[in-house]
């Protein structure tokens, strides 16, 4: 059995069969962290194909230092990121029936976890990215806004306005299960 | 009893550690378009191997091409200059008016003295200046520029029997002189 490490030096050397293997081992996860990411599951898989592409492509540069995984995930964000500058064009129209309060009894979110994916799939593109960003894989709202080439400000209040989209898509898939809003 | 909790940490909690398996077969994907750069990469690679050959190959041919014309080209820069072997002339045909018998003995006397210190002269001169010439190279070359420098020709007339004597050389004129002079003399006497 061979252990990460070799199996990263076999990828460094274009070894086919060890990149299938890698592939293997991590296409799940990074194709989950691209549903949450991406508008929907065509978009997840052409960003999954482009970030192991990648992946095998600049694995020499990676050194060892901090977790491999932690690596490509953050190769697999930034493809998303990409995809969605070079197609920006959104204004996002607020709704005025949104709530201020952002909490919610937890009971209330005890739902499929394809539905659940498929709300955060549904807000707007700008608001999902920094949800994801800043709630689901810890950057700060400064880090955010670098990424996004946005300010500080936009970004703590597309978190919030994200936020307040997502309770507003539970509360109405609540009410009415077959149906869902992203609210924008 | 209500508990509320904020929805991104829900959120969080419930997307956290979760994975989801591609519906289709992503791998075909990944290993065609790996091929395809791989490919890709080979071209380029070859193209730059050749493109370096090329050039390698052209400096070479270049470099050869210079040298042997290097080769080809006179060393020096300057013609060398040949041993000044004949920078005095005689005429050893002079016209010689007619004369009587005294005339002529004291004349024939003359010229064969001169003829004689002109040869004695004449190889000692051409001697020293083969042993100059067949030393090294260098002093060719400043001998080359020597021979740009300015010289003084030295014209001896003799108007008994019209020889003329053209030299560089002084000292030949000088010792010519005095032997004219001697020759005087002894007319004087007789």
């Amino acid at each position: 059995m061979n252990t990460e490490k070799e199996l990263i030096e076999r990828c460094k050397k274009r070894n086919r069969a060890a990149q299938s293997e890698l592939f293997e081992k991590y296409k799940n996860t990074l194709y989950f962290l691209s549903l949450k990411y991406c508008r929907n599951e065509a978009d997840a898989e052409d960003n999954t194909q482009d970030a192991f592409i990648t992946i095998f492509e600049k694995i020499k540069s990676y050194k060892g230092k901090g977790s491999f995984e932690g690596w490509m995930k953050r190769i697999t964000i930034y493809k998303a990121i990409a995809k969605y500058k070079s197609k920006k064009t959104i204004a996002v129209a607020y709704k005025n029936d949104l709530l201020e309060d952002t909490t919610i009894e937890k009971e209330q979110i005890e739902l499929p976890l394809e539905s659940l994916l498929q709300i955060v799939q549904q807000l707007p593109d700008q608001y999902r990215l920094v949800f994801n960003l800043y709630q689901m894989d810890g950057f700060s709202h400064k880090e955010v806004a670098n990424l996004l080439s946005i300010s500080e400000s936009t970004s703590k209040s597309n978190y919030h306005r994200a936020k307040q989209l997502l309770k507003n898509d539970i509360l109405k898939l609540k009410n009415n299960p077959k149906k869902t809003n992203n609210g924008a | 009893m209500e508990h509320k909790k904020d929805i991104g940490t829900l959120f969080e909690e419930k997307l956290q550690n979760k994975t989801v398996k591609p519906k289709t077969n992503l791998w075909e994907k990944i290993d065609a378009s790996l091929a395809q750069r791989e490919k890709k990469r080979k071209k380029t690679y070859w193209s730059w191997a050749i493109g370096i050959g090329v050039l390698i190959l052209s400096g070479i041919i270049f470099s050869s091409i210079i040298s042997e014309n290097n080769n080809k080209r006179p060393k020096q820069l300057y013609p060398l200059a040949t041993p000044i072997q004949n920078n005095f002339k005689i005429d050893k045909k002079p016209s010689i008016p007619k004369v009587d018998s005294t005339d002529k003995e004291r004349t024939t006397t003359a010229i064969d003295t001169t003829s004689k210190n002109l040869e004695n002269l004449d190889k000692t001169t051409i001697n020293t200046l083969d042993k100059k010439f067949s030393k090294s190279k260098e002093i060719r070359a400043e001998k080359d520029f020597d021979s740009f420098r300015k010289k003084t020709v030295y014209r001896y007339y003799n108007s008994e029997d019209s020889t003329t004597i053209e030299t560089t050389n002084k000292a030949l004129i000088d010792s010519l002189i005095t032997f004219d002079k001697s020759n005087i003399k002894v007319d004087s006497t007789n």
